[in-house]
């Protein structure tokens, strides 16, 4: 009786862990344990994927835009690897400051506007982005200490805002004379700076080293009187 | 009184050269009378040091980081696991393709002499004439070379002597090294041309092409080869050095040993001399920076020569430092940066273009390149050869970037 019993008691925890495997088992979603279903052939919905370019590549061709003479082309393609990238730090990761020397030098080439690059263009105000240019260069040339292209950047930065003038002269004349500029726009820059203080023989010479340096020295390399009446 | 310094430089030299033996253990270099004995301790710091694991896989040491193994990455390329658009891939392959395989420094404490070490190390040579990369001029000192030395050979016994010549034996060995077609991966200088022409046995096909960019030339054997493990070596490379390409050539120890008679002893001739190339006049056309670019800078220096604010890395070892070196700074990957110059002893930014002093107007740049050339050809100029450890430039590349300079360096 006693066995009969204890038989009955084991079958009937047997069935209920059974069906609670089962229906565990299902909640799960293995597919050995899903409902046999008939077999419905649906077409794939086609997939919309978005070209996704990495960043390294966007910043590579934003330096090749750069180096072009298309400041603002150069500016869409930082801004698209890095929406946030006007307060980004400098030393943030290399990349970044990378992205941030070529937008601080598009922005200086781009007269302190770029078209069509969000928070650099429209109504904006030139003398700010040009200022933000010159701080981003600023903490880039802190970065890279001891390194002339960090140098000169900033110092093409620094004459495109008359208070800096100064600075920007001594920067480049000592890199200049130690045969250390290899930059088209800061011998541009140099010129300029020559130029407005009455150095006409400097500022020939400087002018000349520019028109080496790039594929447009119509461009780039303007005499300094041009690009003097374009200032602030 | 000279009498008087005389016997005393002469004990010594004597205590000095005892001294070396005494330490055993690989722990001699025999430079000389005055030997300089390593400390195999030191020079496991100095590997690490001198970034040897750079290049080499080193017994006991651990590899640095991933991003400063220049062969490990190149293998990796060449086994397509680095994530890069098919098309990068197949342009960095292009490049590296022969630059995946270093010899591994394991077990050398059971095959290599001290002394050869030390020896090689201050005075490196081109000793896989297979192999595009060599062995670098590093900054190290004696005691330096001596040191990494004992570490390599720690363990070891002393240095060992070779065997008394013996021309049945040579002669024998001789005969074997063409049967078995030694020629076939090796070169030994100095002697008639190694037979080779049947493939080895117990080596795969695919690894061929790897075993005769790694296979030393032979005529080294002597001075590097312990005598003794040169015999074990013969017998069964891979007991000696698992990861050897060298294929077990069914020799006995009889044959090994004929083998090993004829490398440490047969007669050779003076080692081939490079010649320096015939430095070419300056070019009368327009050279531009995007030529000198395309077939000089970014095709040789700018991987060791990078800009640091790329996505990883740290500019090279010719910008940030290493292999011993201390950083340059020296960037030649645009126009720009090319032009930013080098960091000199004091840490001095000098232009590249500027003339090295004494040299008769010779740039910095240019007096790199023509180092390189000396250096293949045996001499040891005193500014260090560029491309450090690759092919140097030959007379036409050097002739542009010479005029290149000369024009003015015009974009």
């Amino acid at each position: 009786m006693w066995k009969a019993w204890k038989a009955a008691v084991l079958v009937g925890v047997l069935a209920a862990a059974g069906a609670a495997s089962v229906s565990d088992a299902s909640a799960c979603g293995f597919v050995e344990y899903r409902p046999v279903q008939p077999v419905r052939r649906v077409p794939p919905k086609p997939k919309l994927i978005a070209a996704v370019v990495p960043a390294v590549d966007r910043i590579s061709s934003a330096e090749q835009r750069l180096d072009d003479e298309q400041p603002a082309a150069a500016g869409v393609e930082v801004v698209a690897a890095f929406p946030g990238i006007r307060t980004t730090e400098v030393g943030h990761s290399p990349l970044e400051t990378r992205a941030l020397r070529i937008l601080a030098l598009a922005v200086v080439r781009g007269g302190g506007a770029l078209a069509g690059v969000h928070g650099f263009s429209g109504p904006t105000d030139r003398g700010a982005n040009l200022e933000w240019a010159v701080s981003t260069l600023r903490m880039v040339n802190a970065v890279r200490t001891n390194d002339p292209v960090a140098m000169a950047d900033l110092a093409e930065a620094l004459s495109t805002r008359s208070k800096y003038e100064t600075e920007s002269l001594a920067i480049l004349q000592d890199l200049a004379d130690r045969d250390l500029v290899g930059s088209a726009h800061a011998y541009a820059a140099l010129a300029r700076l020559h130029a407005a203080k009455g150095e006409e023989s400097a500022a020939r010479a400087a002018i000349a080293r520019c028109s080496g340096m790039t594929r447009q020295p119509a461009l780039v390399c303007q005499p300094p009187d041009t690009r003097l009446a374009t200032r602030d | 009184m000279r009498l008087l310094e005389a016997v005393v430089a002469v004990i010594v030299a004597v205590a000095l050269g005892a001294c070396g033996h005494a330490g055993g253990a690989g722990s001699t270099a025999d430079g000389g009378v005055a030997a300089v004995r390593g400390d195999a301790f030191h020079g496991r710091d100095l590997v690490t040091q001198f970034e040897c694991g750079r290049c080499h896989t080193v017994a006991t040491v651990s590899p640095p980081p991933k991003e400063k193994q220049c062969t490990g990455c190149h293998a990796d390329i060449n086994a397509g696991k680095v994530t890069a658009t098919p098309e990068q891939l197949a342009r960095w392959k292009s490049k590296v393709a022969e630059l995946g395989d270093v010899p591994t420094l394991v077990s050398t404490s059971r095959r290599f002499q001290a002394s050869w070490i030390r020896q090689f190390l201050m005075h490196p040579h081109d000793l896989r004439p297979g192999l595009v990369q060599s062995m670098p001029r590093l900054p190290l000192s004696e005691q330096q070379a001596a040191d990494i030395a004992a570490f390599l050979t720690d363990g070891a016994p002393s240095d060992e002597l070779a065997p008394p010549p013996s021309s049945a034996d040579e002669a024998r060995g001789r005969e074997l090294m063409d049967v078995k077609g030694c020629g076939l991966c090796h070169r030994m200088t100095g002697v008639a041309p190694l037979q080779g022409a049947i493939l080895p046995v117990g080596i795969a096909v695919g690894d061929m092409a790897r075993a005769i960019r790694l296979a030393p030339d032979l005529r080294y054997s002597r001075e590097r080869w312990r005598p003794s493990a040169l015999v074990a070596w013969l017998v069964d490379p891979q007991s000696v050095k698992a990861d050897t390409l060298m294929p077990g050539m069914g020799l006995s120890e009889p044959d090994a040993k004929s083998i090993a008679a004829y490398l440490l002893t047969a007669p050779l001739a003076a080692a081939p001399v490079k010649r320096v190339p015939v430095r070419l006049p300056l070019l009368d056309r327009k050279v531009t920076y995007d030529e000198v670019a395309t077939r000089v800078f970014r095709k040789t220096c700018w991987h060791c020569h990078g800009e640091p604010d790329f996505e990883r890395g740290d500019g090279g070892p010719g910008n940030s430092g290493g292999f011993g070196f201390k950083g340059r700074g020296l960037n030649l990957s645009d126009y720009p940066s090319t032009f930013a110059g080098l960091l000199d002893e004091s840490g001095r930014r000098i232009s590249l273009f500027a003339p090295v002093q004494g040299s008769e107007g010779t740039s910095h740049l240019v007096a790199a390149l023509l180092a390189r050339q000396r250096e293949e050809a045996g001499e040891e100029p005193a500014i260090g050869g560029m491309p450090l450890g690759l092919p140097a430039l030959g007379a036409e590349e050097v002739q542009l970037v010479e005029s290149w300079v000369a024009q003015g360096r015009v974009r």
